[in-house]
């Protein structure tokens, strides 16, 4: 009898344990430093806000990686990644719709509309914003004022006119000391001033592809401009052996650059490293005479998605929405800057104390920010252009002939 | 033979063929599902459009077409011959030099054979990110050293017309291996071949030209084949240097692509685009032009590479 009544204790006590232990959910992000610092303190608020799940974190900052793992089964149940690759990834199967958790869980009304259209694909929603890029002009107070200036340019011709002189070279080598225009880093320079000058890269009934527009025309245009007068070589001197990008010796940070075209991530960088430099932050220019247009760029957003070879999906889904929720999207938007992609977190007084946080919200309630079009041979399109971009702006090509390359290359890939 | 004999030879023969069979037969599995399973099956993918995710679909020679009418597909192939060309020549004659100098009896001569044996060691990975702040043009050391000498200091890694110089460089730093086998080849050459040129009023260049250099081809032809192949691989460096900026490994092909070399550029199709049928037809490509090179260089060395008079007699 005894015997009886302690194996079936025993089987009770092992049944419980087996079943009491938590459904393991693995998570890879791409973020470094301190982002994944912060990353995995809410991780850890997560796991201790309930029981039935627990999240592993794991820092794999590499693409290739996170994208060989999921074809292979043996990737994430949940990742991060950018909204440029959403009609990339969602037209071949690797990630999953959420429409259906979202409409069971009556989740989802809160986003930014903006942020969650980036998140969808041919109708569908494939991932949830956790938080929205858009970039502004940084400007170096002290050196607009030592050039004369009380104010930032506001318009693409007054954005030439100060960087030309806001420049400064070494009498001796000639090479530039002081560089006036948001020449670095190029990368963010032609997608924000399409968007800001009036441009966009799809028409407006999203069938054709539009590399050639008057925003991209009139983007390069000033670049190049600016380049060949201050001198090619120079810039690329510059830009080449500038100190690393965001690190303590930025040319921004350490005062070096007077225009800067970047996201909220600068501010809190700048503080941190050189506390005592005297900047402001402004939109970025509107075209001569189109006001109406002022407050463009482009609107970009961190992503969370479900692999669709995700082994434990609710466990997945119950992550996101909350790290995507009030308290998560909370947490990751004051520890690190980034703007919030929750209407109601637009309005939370903390979230308004954090430092350049005013002015990218008002941008983002103006309404003139754009997204880059998504479908699935987005990446390709954007390579193509970014290749063509640098051999005009390196005077290698000239403005026409680049851009009448482009529309021809890019005519296959919007299938 | 009777009968009897001969089926028992054949009984013992195919005894010892199955014996030796069983002994290779772990190498053979390794090979089939390893080596030629992926070969043949990259061969059908180059025909379909395959994204790994979704089944491949069948298109036929589409993959091929698309390759041919692409612009940087072309480019990648001119970059890549020029590493080949250039950067296989001036490693050659610069580590036949270096040999021929490390073949001298100075003092020292064990200390200088391993210093320039010891680039060669480092991993490639390392040096690479090593060299990127030589080529600093700010901080850079080369610059510092082209400023002393009253040179121009070069933008070497973002000067599009720089950029594979500066790599074909790099590779020169590091070819201790092919100075070593050099240096072994020289060894070689029988001192009586010289004595009997010095005899006739043979100088130096013409010891090194009529002497030398046939004694070393078959090493020379080997070398010259094994370069040619590796720097149409070319892909670390390139990858390394492009990449060295972060940017969460977009793979690109440097400034204006002057370093978009052939394997980098089938590296993007296949992992950036997630266009493994084209990635694989390129490979195919890149096989079939190796093994044209390969063939004529074989083909045609029968005329310049002299087997069998180098090497002592009593070996």
């Amino acid at each position: 009898m005894m015997k009886k009544i302690f194996f079936i204790a025993v089987f009770t006590i092992i049944t419980c344990l087996i079943f009491s232990e938590r459904q393991i959910v693995n998570f890879w992000y791409l973020w470094t430093g301190n982002d994944a610092v912060i990353v995995e303190n809410i991780i850890k608020d997560f796991n201790e806000s309930q029981t039935t799940y627990e999240v592993k974190g794991l820092q794999v900052p590499d693409v290739q990686k996170q994208i060989a793992a999921i074809a292979s089964n043996s990737g994430p149940d949940v990742t991060d990644n950018f909204n440029t690759n959403i009609g990339s990834y969602a037209s071949k199967g690797i990630l999953m719709p959420l429409d259906q958790l979202m409409k069971r869980d009556s989740y989802g009304d809160d986003f930014i509309k903006e942020a969650l259209n980036t998140c969808k694909y041919n109708g569908k929603t494939y991932g949830l914003p956790i938080g929205i890029t858009t970039m502004m002009l940084y400007y170096n107070k002290d050196l607009l004022k030592e050039a004369g200036y009380d104010r930032v340019p506001l318009t693409d011709k007054e954005l030439i006119e100060y960087s030309l002189k806001l420049t400064k070279k070494d009498s001796e080598t000639g090479y530039i000391k002081t560089l006036g225009f948001p020449d670095f880093p190029f990368v963010y320079y032609p997608v924000n001033l399409t968007f800001a000058l009036g441009g966009d890269f799809i028409t407006k009934d999203g069938k054709t592809l539009t590399p050639d527009n008057p925003g991209t025309r009139k983007a390069l245009e000033l670049i190049y401009n600016f380049r060949k007068t201050v001198g090619i070589d120079n810039i690329q001197r510059f830009t080449s052996s500038a100190g690393g990008y965001v690190t303590p010796n930025d040319p921004f940070i350490v005062g070096d650059q007077a225009l800067r075209i970047d996201g909220p991530w600068l501010n809190s960088l700048i503080k941190e490293y050189n506390p005592d430099l005297n900047f402001g932050i402004a939109e970025l220019p509107y075209p001569e005479g189109h006001k109406e247009l002022a407050g463009g760029g482009e609107l970009s957003s961190s992503v969370m998605f479900i692999p669709s070879t995700s082994k434990n999906k609710e466990g997945a889904w119950a992550f996101i929405k909350y790290i995507c929720g009030k308290v998560g999207m909370k947490s990751f938007a004051i520890a690190n800057g980034t703007t919030p992609a929750r209407y109601s977190l637009l309005k939370d007084p903390d979230i308004q104390k954090i430092d350049g946080f005013k002015e990218f919200a008002e941008r983002i309630e103006k309404g003139n920010l754009k997204s880059f079009p998504s479908f699935p041979n987005q990446q390709e399109y954007l390579s193509q252009m970014e290749q063509e971009w640098e051999l005009i702006i390196n005077g290698k090509e000239s403005l026409d002939d680049g851009l009448e390359k482009l529309t021809k290359k890019t005519l296959k890939l919007l299938k | 033979m009777t009968l009897h004999l001969k089926h028992k030879k054949m009984k013992y023969s195919y005894k010892n063929n199955l014996k030796g069979l069983l002994f290779t037969s772990p190498w053979i599995i390794g090979f089939l599902v390893f080596s030629l399973y992926p070969i043949c099956i990259s061969l059908y993918y180059s025909f379909t459009n395959f994204n790994i995710f979704m089944s491949p679909e069948f298109i036929g020679f589409d993959n091929y077409a698309d390759l041919f009418t692409d612009d940087l597909f072309y480019k990648s192939l001119t970059n890549t011959v020029y590493m080949a060309i250039f950067g296989t020549g001036i490693s050659i004659i610069f580590s036949l030099i270096s040999a021929m100098l490390l073949n001298m009896k100075v003092k020292g001569q064990s200390i200088f054979r391993t210093i320039f044996f010891l680039p060669s060691i480092v991993p490639v990975v390392a040096s690479t990110l090593m060299w990127t702040w030589i080529y600093n043009p700010q901080y850079g050391i080369l610059n510092k050293i082209m400023s002393f000498f009253g040179l121009p200091e070069l933008n070497w890694l973002s000067n599009p017309a720089l950029t594979k110089p500066s790599l074909v460089l790099m590779g020169v730093w590091s070819t201790g291996t092919m100075i070593i086998i050099f240096l072994a080849a020289l060894q070689n050459v029988p001192i009586q071949l010289y004595e009997a040129a010095e005899l006739d009023g043979a100088g130096a260049f013409q010891k090194f030209l009529h002497i030398t250099l046939p004694s070393i081809s078959p090493i020379m032809l080997y070398q010259i084949i094994l370069g040619l192949i590796g720097n149409f691989q070319y892909f670390t460096q390139a990858y390394i240097i492009t990449g060295a900026n972060g940017g969460l490994n977009v793979a690109s092909g440097g400034p204006e692509n002057s370093i978009l070399f052939y394997a980098l550029y089938l590296f993007q199709n296949a992992f950036v685009y997630l266009k493994m049928g084209k990635a694989s037809a390129m490979a195919w490509i890149l096989f079939i032009i190796a093994g044209i090179i390969t063939y004529l260089l074989i083909k045609t060395s029968k005329t310049w590479v002299d087997y069998g008079q180098g090497g002592d007699k009593n070996e």
